[in-house]
C-alpha cells in the first residue's frame, strides 16, 4: 500500500501538514550489530522518530553474531546515534521511546535457528504491537553472506513469496554483485524468494536531496530542456572526487576498485538522471522506464577501444588538506604490488537522438585534492564573437554546474562586461547555493530512502534492469583490465586531480576541452 | 558591518539598524553598499531571496518582537524583511526607514545573508501599501505576518492583504480570541490571498500523534466511532482548531454547543453528529505552554473500547494508545525547534491555500461562534 492509498484510507491523514507516516512495520536489520547500522540505519530511523515520521506500530530487531541482550544493544546503538546522528544533542525521552522498540537476536545469518528466532518476535510483535504483518528485511552484510541469507529468509517462511501475512520486502546495499555474471546471479537468487518489486537496491547516491534536485532542475524549469542536447552541450562531466583514502577498507577495495565502487552504480545513476528524456509523471516506473532507456543506450565499449576511453590510476604517497598521507600500496591490507585503481575517468557515449556526439566524462578517485561531487554541463561556444581577441580572453563558453556535495547548488558560468570605457567581456558565475535559501536541516539520504521503502515507492531505488544494464556497460573495461597490462601504477600522488593521462582523455577528441576543477 | 551589532541609537532606532534614516526610495541602494562593505572584510555575500516577509505590527514593542523572531527565522527562512510600523495618522504624514543587510553563519553550514527593512509610519492606512510594494523584492511571493489582531473588514486590511499571497496571524495572540477567530474564518473566505495561522502549525505535530493510530490495528477503520474528544487549551483557538479539523476531516455535524457552566472558567462543550453516531467534544482552557496540554480521544473498536492521550510535557509530545486486548503503547516524540517556537518558518514554506486549515476553519470558528450567541 503506498502513501496515497493509506491517506484515502485515513481522512485524518492528508494535506500539506500532517505527514503520512508509513503503514505499520517490523524491520529486520540483518547485521544489525555491523558498521553501517551503527552509522546510518539506526540513526536515520531515530531521526525518523524524532520527526514524528516513524509509523505509530513500528518494531526493529537487530540481528548478528554479536552476543547481545536487548538492553545491551539498545545501549550499544544509544552511543551510535550519539556519534552519527544528523541531529544533536540526542533527545532522551525521544531515545528511550526509541529504543523501547529496538529488540536483537544474536544468531549468524547462515543459521536456520535464527531465523527461527527472529520469525518468533516477528509473530509477537504482530500479535502485541499491531505491526500488521509488514516486514522489511535490511541486509546490512558483507555480500557473500547475502545467498545464504536470503535463502534463510525464504526457507524459514518468514519473508519472501512464502509470506503472505502482510507485505514483505528486502533491501540490499551495493554492491550488487561483483561483477555481470555474479550481479546475474544474486538477482535470480533474490528473485527466487522476493518478487522484483519487493526488493529495493539501495544507492544512497539517489537519497540526497541534491541528487533528487537534478530531477527537479530540469524538469520545473522550461527554458534549460530547449538546450539540453546535442545541439548545444559540448559535453558532460561527472566528478565523484574524495580527499579520503580507503579508511581501513583495504580488504573490501582491493576486491573491487573505483570502478565497482563509484563508476557502476553512483556515477552511471547521475549520468542516466542528466541524461534521460522528461517522464510522462513521476510514478515510479515512468522514472525507472527513463534511466533504464539511457543505460540502454550506452555505447558498449570493447577491446582496444577500452584503452582509448577508460583511464586508470592509482594513488601514490603526497599531501591532501595539509597532511601527509601514505600511498595506496602502503595502506592496510593492500597488496604491495597492487593494481587496483583507485582512480578511474571513462568517456561515456550515449547513442541515442538526444545525445549523439556529445560525450559523457565520468571520473572518481580517491585521495583527490578535495572532497566533491558535481555535474558540469559545458555547453558550445557562441558561434560568433563580435569583440575582438584581446576583448574576449578571458570569456569562456557557458557551463552549467550541478553542485551535489558538499556546496549544494548550481553555478551559472556567463559572460559579462568588465566594468570601464573599453568592451572587454569575462566569464563571470552566477551562484545559487541550496543552503542558504533553503536553511532547513536536510534529511539524510538513508531517512529518505528507509521511508520510501516502508511505504513501498521504488522511485529512487535502481530497477534490476537498470543495475544489469550498467553493469553490461562496465564489464567489458574490467574485462580488457583483466586481459591486459596496467599501466605503471602508482601514477598520481594523494593529492593530485588524478593522473596525466585522464587530462590528454578529456581532450583527445577536442583540444582545449579540460575538467573543471571543482 | 551589520552582523547582528548592536548600535545603541540615541533616538530610538531599531536596534542594529544605521542611526540615520534613509529615504524610502534609496533602501536598495543602501543595502548595497552595505553588502560590499561586508564583503571587504568577508569576502562575496549572496543575498538569500526567497520570499519577501512583510510583518505588520502595531507599535514599536510590537516590531522588537517581530524582528526578534525573524532574527531566529531568518536561517531557516530567509526573506526580504519589511517591518511596517503603522502609527495612528498625525498631523504630518511621516515615514522613516531603516535597512541593513544581516550575515549569519549556521554550524558547520553556509553563510545566510538577508535584508532587514524597518519603516515607521503615520501616513493614512488607505495608502500603507503605497509605502510597502517599493520595498518588495520583484516576482517573489509576499508574506503578510499581522502582528496581534488584523483590522479584519478595514480598508487597510483589504488593501495589505490584496498584495499579499499570504495572510499570516497568530490567533494566540488575538484580543478576544474565540471572537476574532470566527472574524479570521468569515476573512478567510472573502480574501483571495491564502491564510494561515501559526497556532495551526504549532498543532501539527498533536494532529499527527492523534491520526497515527489510526493507520493501524486495533485502531485502523474505527475513526467514525470516536465518541469524545477532550482537549486541555493554553491557547484556547488550538482546542477549538482541533475539534474543527476532526469534524471537518470526518464529516461531523454541530448538534449543541454549550459553554461551561461557571462563566470564570472557559470551555466549549459541543455535541457532532458523526457516520457512526455521536462525539462529544470539550475544550478546557489551563495554563501552560505550547498550543495544548492534552488531548484525549475515546473510541469504540471492534475488540472494545479504546483512547489516545496526547500530553506535553517539557520539550517533547507523549502519545499513550491504550485498546482493549492489546498492551498500551506509549510514545515519545520531539517537538517543533526551540529557535522558532512561533512556527513562523512552517508557515513560510506553505504556499498555496491550505485546505485543511480553512476548512478546518469552519467548525472551529461555529463554534466559538454558538458559544457567545
Amino acid at each position: 500500500m503506498n502513501a496515497h492509498d493509506q491517506s484515502a484510507e485515513q481522512p485524518l491523514v492528508v494535506g500539506e501538514r500532517v505527514r503520512a507516516t508509513p503503514p505499520p512495520t517490523a524491520m529486520v536489520i540483518v547485521g544489525g550489530s555491523g558498521d553501517l547500522a551503527h552509522r546510518k540505519i539506526v540513526p536515520a530511523l531515530y531521526n525518523l522518530e524524532l520527526h514524528r515520521l516513524l509509523p505509530q506500530n513500528f518494531q526493529v530487531v537487530g540481528s548478528s553474531r554479536t552476543e547481545f541482550s536487548d538492553d545491551e544493544y539498545r545501549r550499544d546503538m544509544r552511543k551510535a546515534v550519539e556519534e552519527f546522528s544528523r541531529t544533536q544533542p540526542i533527545q532522551q525521552q525521544v531515545w528511550e521511546s526509541f529504543a523501547s522498540r529496538l529488540h536483537y537476536v544474536t544468531g549468524s545469518s547462515t543459521d536456520p535457528d535464527t531465523f527461527a528466532r527472529v520469525g518468533d518476535l516477528l509473530d509477537h510483535f504482530d500479535r502485541e504491537w499491531g505491526t500488521d504483518g509488514n516486514r522489511l528485511f535490511y541486509l546490512s552484510l558483507i555480500p557473500k553472506l547475502f545467498p545464504d541469507t536470503v535463502r534463510g529468509i525464504g526457507k524459514s517462511g518468514i519473508g519472501g513469496r512464502a509470506w503472505d501475512g502482510g507485505w514483505s520486502r528486502v533491501v540490499c546495499e551495493k554492491p550488487f554483485g561483483h561483477d555481470l555474471a555474479s550481479a546475474r546471479e544474486l538477482q535470480e537468487l533474490l528473485t527466487k524468494v522476493f518478487p522484483e518489486e519487493d526488493v529495493f537496491r539501495i544507492d544512497h547516491y539517489l537519497g540526497k536531496e541534491s541528487v533528487q534536485n537534478i530531477i527537479a532542475f530540469r524538469f520545473a524549469n522550461g527554458i534549460f530542456e530547449p538546450v539540453w542536447n546535442h545541439h548545444y552541450v559540448d559535453h558532460v562531466q561527472v566528478t565523484v572526487a574524495e580527499s579520503i583514502g580507503i579508511e581501513h577498507r583495504g580488504n573490501f577495495y582491493e576486491t573491487a576498485g573505483a570502478i565497482r565502487d563509484i563508476i557502476q552504480n553512483h556515477a552511471l545513476q547521475v549520468l542516466a538522471l542528466i541524461a534521460m528524456e522528461p517522464p510522462g509523471t513521476f510514478e515510479p516506473e515512468d522514472v525507472r522506464n527513463e534511466k533504464a532507456k539511457v543505460l540502454k543506450a550506452l555505447r558498449r565499449l570493447e577491446g582496444e577501444a577500452v584503452d582509448a576511453a577508460v583511464v586508470r590510476g592509482q594513488y601514490g604517497p603526497g599531501w591532501v588538506e595539509g597532511k601527509q598521507v601514505p600511498g595506496y600500496r602502503e595502506e592496510p591490507d593492500v597488496a604491495p604490488d597492487s593494481v587496483v585503481e583507485t582512480y578511474v575517468a571513462g568517456e561515456f557515449l550515449v547513442d541515442n537522438w538526444r545525445w549523439a556526439g556529445t560525450p559523457f566524462y565520468l571520473r572518481t578517485g580517491k585521495r583527490l585534492p578535495k572532497r566533491a561531487t558535481e555535474v558540469v554541463v559545458q555547453f558550445k561556444a557562441a558561434p560568433h564573437l563580435p569583440f575582438g581577441q584581446t576583448a574576449q580572453d578571458g570569456l569562456e563558453p557557458n557551463a552549467l554546474v550541478l553542485r551535489i556535495q558538499p556546496d549544494e547548488g548550481i553555478t551559472m558560468k556567463v559572460g559579462a562586461k568588465v566594468p570601464g570605457p573599453s568592451l572587454e567581456v569575462r566569464s563571470v558565475n552566477m551562484d545559487f547555493s541550496y543552503g542558504t535559501s533553503f536553511a532547513d536541516d536536510l534529511p539524510d539520504a538513508y531517512e529518505r530512502l528507509l521511508l520510501d521503502v516502508m511505504v513501498g515507492d521504488p522511485t529512487l531505488f535502481p530497477r534490476w534492469d537498470s543495475v544489469e544494464l550498467a553493469w553490461e556497460a562496465v564489464q567489458p573495461i574490467l574485462d580488457r583490465w583483466a586481459s591486459s597490462d596496467p599501466p605503471e601504477l602508482p601514477n598520481y600522488a594523494a593529492g593530485e586531480w588524478g593522473p596525466k593521462a585522464a587530462d590528454e582523455l578529456i581532450a583527445r577528441k577536442r583540444p582545449g576541452r579540460r575538467w573543471r576543477r571543482p | 558591518m551589520s552582523q547582528g551589532t548592536a548600535l545603541a541609537g540615541g533616538r530610538g532606532e531599531p536596534p542594529g539598524f544605521s542611526l540615520e534614516p534613509v529615504a524610502l526610495g534609496e533602501v536598495d541602494q543602501l543595502l548595497e553598499r552595505q553588502r560590499r562593505q561586508d564583503e571587504d572584510v568577508n569576502g562575496v555575500l549572496v543575498r538569500a531571496s526567497v520570499s519577501n516577509l512583510v510583518v505588520v505590527c502595531h507599535d514599536r514593542p510590537a516590531s522588537r518582537q517581530a524582528l526578534a523572531a525573524v532574527e531566529r527565522l531568518g536561517q531557516r527562512a530567509p526573506s526580504r524583511c519589511v517591518v511596517l510600523i503603522a502609527e495612528p495618522p498625525a498631523g504630518r504624514e511621516d515615514v522613516r526607514t531603516w535597512a541593513r543587510v544581516v550575515q549569519r553563519q549556521t554550524d558547520g553550514g553556509p553563510k545566510v545573508v538577508w535584508d532587514e527593512v524597518v519603516v515607521q509610519t503615520t501616513v493614512p492606512p488607505r495608502h500603507l501599501v503605497s509605502v510597502v510594494l517599493p520595498l518588495l523584492l520583484p516576482e517573489l511571493p509576499v508574506f503578510t505576518w499581522w502582528t496581534g489582531t488584523p483590522p479584519f473588514g478595514d480598508e487597510v486590511f483589504d488593501e495589505l492583504t490584496e498584495v499579499s499571497n499570504r495572510l499570516i496571524v497568530d490567533s494566540a495572540a488575538f484580543a478576544d480570541p474565540p471572537a476574532d477567530l470566527a472574524r479570521l474564518a468569515r476573512a478567510a473566505a472573502a480574501i483571495t490571498p491564502a491564510v494561515s495561522d501559526c497556532v495551526w502549525g504549532r498543532l501539527t505535530p498533536w494532529r499527527e500523534l492523534l491520526a497515527a493510530p489510526f493507520g493501524g490495528p486495533p485502531l485502523r477503520g474505527s475513526h467514525d466511532r470516536i465518541r469524545s474528544v477532550s482537549v486541555d487549551a493554553v491557547e484556547p483557538t488550538a482546542g477549538l482548531e482541533l475539534v474543527g479539523w476532526f469534524a471537518s476531516r470526518l464529516g461531523w455535524e454541530l448538534d449543541e454547543v454549550r459553554l461551561a457552566a461557571d462563566p470564570a472558567s472557559d470551555a466549549w462543550h459541543a455535541r457532532w453528529t458523526t457516520a457512526g453516531g455521536v462525539c462529544d467534544t470539550v475544550v478546557t482552557t489551563s495554563l501552560g505552554a505550547g498550543a495544548l496540554t492534552k488531548a484525549a480521544l475515546k473510541v469504540d473498536c471492534d475488540d472494545g473500547p479504546a483512547s489516545i492521550r496526547v500530553e506535553a510535557p517539557p520539550g517533547h509530545l507523549v502519545a499513550t494508545v491504550t485498546a482493549t486486548g492489546h498492551e498500551p503503547s506509549r510514545r515519545r516524540v520531539g517537538l517543533a525547534s526551540a529557535a522558532d517556537p512561533i512556527g513562523l518558518s512552517a508557515e513560510l514554506q506553505v504556499f498555496g491555500h491550505d485546505r485543511i486549515f480553512e476548512e478546518a476553519l469552519v467548525p472551529a470558528a461555529a463554534l466559538a461562534e454558538a458559544a457567545s450567541d
